[in-house]
């Protein structure tokens, strides 16, 4: 008889978990370590570090001139493991979870950091920090800490919070389109719809085929969160978050400001302002898009232009991204969401607690002022090369070119310029600092910025979004009426919104 | 098959000769051991197969216990906290369970009613073609797609269907307005059950083809002979002949009824076709695999092996009144 009795997915899972329960016994880490602890001088530590999102690229090996070089200042050998690009990286991470083939340090994606802190899977830092790892102990503020540390319910700090000083994502727009179209900047949502409109009829890419996209976004909802914005809907990349309406925090996602900001999607939608294909575009279709002149209006990091205005530059030379200040909606405050600090950042698991002061030092260095050139740079010829004017270009990332890890995420609004000088060619500097000043006017720390992934624990639906996800879709494309919006409020609170909002009311009363 | 060898070699003269000459009745244990010696080339062969099923089919069946505990990944099925039924309450109390279940024994139901005929109308199909180098090439063409996995069909419906896509551009040579058929919920069912079919049919020929050339030239012969014209051919030998083959397949099918493939579903499924299309798989990946939820989707897992071992029970029963049944 065949497989009658379980599925090919839960086997694996199962196997994987058996593996674990097997395993569980050993209690070092995964990578093996070649040197004792003090022996700096005579051997190295090899140190296995998680980082997801790291685009393409080649692996480091061991005899990668970066890799050497962050040894030789530390006595550390870094071994970097990253999930293919496109790859879902959470199911990565509980893959390793499963397997119990966890690295020393690690970047937690996707509410795993949770697990690991309830189960006692996750190391307690707040001893090791300050000594082991002193620059990054200080330059993190004190707020941070103090964010993490409501994460837990002992108190104790168990991850490195990745902290972001400056808003990181920005309403776009194609300022060459807006002039060509003989529009201002608009100021009001009719404004803004007028223009979209002038975008949709008047071939501002001047191509002479009516294949404009006024504005676009991406399949589940994603990066659209400037017509979120306009309606002062807390959201992240297409995630409703929490923030405080009508006097308390509240989920995004079932506000009447959301309600409104659906609405409108659905108008936009209808008169094909809004890209029909929106939710079926995948990334790379949704960048494709953008890169060939066929988008006016998005979403996304004014850091990370500078591809996107190479390729739409091959085709319209005077191609030019500003930022678009939020327009005014009627009795609405709209906002662009900032999340600064308290997401987590790096951790380390128990399991690997025999490495893990060799996994601060590598962590520390990073976060050395000393090394700051280093970090943003690499090593010449490998990750950057001189410019015509004695500074440094980073190069490109490509399949064949070696990725090099880093551990600093900390951004000022200082480090941010120094960036944007170190990534884009001088005559675009001043175009994408005025994208920052545009977005500073508009952007807001929300009031869950930091909330831990426990309070979901029981409620994966509401986790996921996925209540609210095919409720939004659905009315905007037109297949549900909008006051489906109100049928969905009530079943998500039903489902175990009410009982999720209670934790994170409660989380909010402790860190406010 | 030990008593079946036993017999052929001493089958000749009679039985009670036979019987009184014996010594004395051996032991089955004994008979195993000679019966082992004697074909061990045999055993020897499905000895890789046997180890499969123990090391991946029965081993981790006894990880099902984590759908009775609150299963915490660090500490281990013996370090987890023991909560009986609470995760099939969870299950049975969750609004979504019944949409997810009835979506995935509606797109079952489907497959079954026009997935299943597909293969054997095809290898009747196939069987007609007379020119064998046309006949193998139809077939090599239509085995191809079984070897391209879902990521790549799912990205051809996708591009087949999209607004500049093959579907839609015909749609406007008639004047019509382009429709995007993956966001829409009334098409996604049908379209799951037509890609799969598109992408499965040919290979599922392969054991009807089989068995049909192993149907006796004669009774072919013989039909025409009697007038028989090739439909009353196909009706009254070929079909007739490829019943129990028809039939044990069938049974296999059921044990796996709830079992849609996760990967086709994952890869053609969107938020706007969540309600029609959201099936115990994409569940139990997005639950399980993304967010850690082990015991609850265990639970679901176990769930749903009773209820394909059910069904199998039932129509083995069934099967065995006029035929015969898998046992």
């Amino acid at each position: 008889m065949k497989k009658f009795v379980h599925k090919r997915a839960m086997l694996l899972m199962m196997s994987g978990l058996l593996l674990a329960a097997g395993c569980s016994g050993n209690s070092g880490g995964g990578s093996g370590t070649s040197g004792g602890e003090g022996g700096e001088t005579e051997g190295l530590t090899k140190i296995q570090v998680f980082k997801s999102h790291m685009g393409v690229g080649s692996i480091p090996d061991s005899s990668n001139p970066h890799v050497q070089y962050v040894a030789e200042h530390t006595g550390v050998e870094y071994e970097l493991i990253t999930p293919p690009p496109g790859s879902e990286p959470a199911e990565y991470i509980n893959m390793m979870i499963a397997s119990d083939d966890l690295p020393d340090i690690m970047r937690p994606i996707g509410g795993v950091e949770q697990t690991l802190i309830q189960q006692g899977g996750a190391l307690p830092l707040d001893d090791l920090l300050p000594e082991h790892a002193p620059n990054v102990w200080n330059s993190i503020p004190e707020e941070a800490w103090d964010i993490v540390r409501s994460s837990s319910e002992d108190g104790k700090i168990y991850y490195v919070p990745k902290v972001f000083l400056i808003p990181e994502r920005s309403p776009l727009i194609r300022q060459d389109w807006v002039e060509a179209v003989g529009h201002d900047m608009p100021e009001t949502v009719d404004d803004y719809v007028e223009l979209l409109k002038a975008f949709r009829d008047e071939d501002p890419n001047g191509n002479g085929k009516a294949d404009e996209l006024p504005t676009t976004g991406r399949e589940f909802g994603r990066w659209m969160d400037h017509l979120f914005a306009i309606y002062g809907v807390a959201m992240w990349e297409g995630y409703p978050e929490w923030d405080v309406y009508d006097g308390e925090i509240q989920y995004a996602g079932i506000t009447e400001n959301m309600r409104a900001a659906i609405e409108f999607m659905r108008m936009l939608y209808e008169e094909k302002l809004l890209d029909n294909e929106t939710f079926l575009n995948k990334g790379d279709v949704w960048q494709a898009k953008i890169n060939n002149n066929l988008v006016g209006s998005w979403y996304h990091m004014p850091a990370n232009v500078r591809d996107r205005l190479a390729a739409m530059r091959t085709q319209a030379p005077d191609a030019y991204i500003a930022a678009m200040p939020l327009p005014q909606a009627e009795g609405y405050e709209g906002f662009v969401t900032v999340k600064s600090m308290g997401e987590p950042e790096w951790m380390i698991p128990k399991a690997a607690e025999a490495n893990a002061i060799a996994s601060l030092k590598l962590l520390d260095f990073f976060y050395n002022p000393e090394h700051d050139e280093f970090g943003r740079y690499g090593i010449e010829g490998m990750h950057y090369e001189m410019g015509e004017n004695g500074r440094k270009v980073i190069l490109p990332p490509e399949d064949s070119r070696p990725l090099r890890l880093g551990m600093r995420n900390l951004t000022t609004a200082e480090d941010m310029e120094l960036r944007i000088e170190e990534t884009f060619p001088e005559e675009d500097w001043q175009m994408v600092k005025d994208m920052y000043e545009v977005v500073e006017q508009d952007a807001k720390r929300i009031a869950g910025d930091g909330l831990p992934a426990s309070v979901y624990q029981g409620f994966p639906d509401i986790q996921s979004h996925k209540l609210f996800q095919e409720t939004m879709t659905r009315i905007i494309i037109g297949e549900r009426p909008i006051e489906a919006f109100d049928d969905y409020v009530a079943q998500w609170k039903a489902s175990g919104g009410d009982t999720v909002t209670e934790r994170v009311q409660e989380w909010y009363e402790k860190v406010k | 098959m030990a008593e079946l060898s036993a017999d052929r070699t001493s089958g000749s003269g009679t039985k009670e000769t036979d019987r009184s000459e014996r010594p004395a009745p051996r032991k089955p244990g004994n008979r195993y051991v000679e019966n082992v010696r004697k074909h061990w080339m045999l055993y020897v062969m499905i000895l890789p197969g046997i180890l499969f099923y123990i090391i991946f089919k029965y081993i981790p069946l006894a990880g099902s216990v984590i759908a009775f505990q609150n299963f915490q990944i660090f500490n281990g099925i013996f370090g987890s906290p023991w909560v009986g039924l609470d995760n099939f309450k969870f299950i049975f109390t969750y609004d979504d369970f019944y949409n997810v279940l009835r979506n995935t024994a509606l797109i079952a139901l489907y497959q079954l009613v026009f997935g299943f005929p597909a293969p054997i109308i095809l290898a009747l199909l196939f069987n007609e073609v007379r020119l064998m180098l046309a006949k193998r090439t139809l077939q090599s063409l239509f085995y191809l797609p079984h070897f391209l996995s879902w990521v790549v069909v799912g990205g051809v419906v996708f591009e087949l269907l999209s607004n500049q896509g093959f579907v839609n551009a015909i749609r406007e040579w008639f004047g019509y307005g382009p429709i995007l058929y993956m966001q829409e919920s009334r098409f996604f069912r049908t379209i799951v059950v037509i890609s799969a079919i598109w992408k499965e049919v040919g290979w599922g020929t392969i054991i009807y083809l089989a068995a049909i050339s192993s149907i006796d030239p004669s009774q072919y012969e013989a039909a025409v002979v009697d007038g028989a014209n090739k439909w009353k051919q196909v009706i009254y030998i070929t079909l007739p002949a490829l019943f129990p083959t028809i039939l044990i397949l069938f049974l296999l099918n059921i044990g796996n009824f709830l079992e849609l493939g996760f990967d086709q579903m994952f890869n053609l499924l969107t938020p706007m076709t969540y309600s029609v299309g959201d099936i115990i798989e994409t569940y139990v990946y997005r639950a399980g695999v993304l967010q850690g939820q082990y015991s609850v989707t265990t639970a679901i897992g176990v769930f749903q092996s009773v209820i394909g071992f059910t069904l199998l029970w039932i129509f083995n029963r069934l099967a065995r009144k006029s035929e015969q049944g898998l046992w």
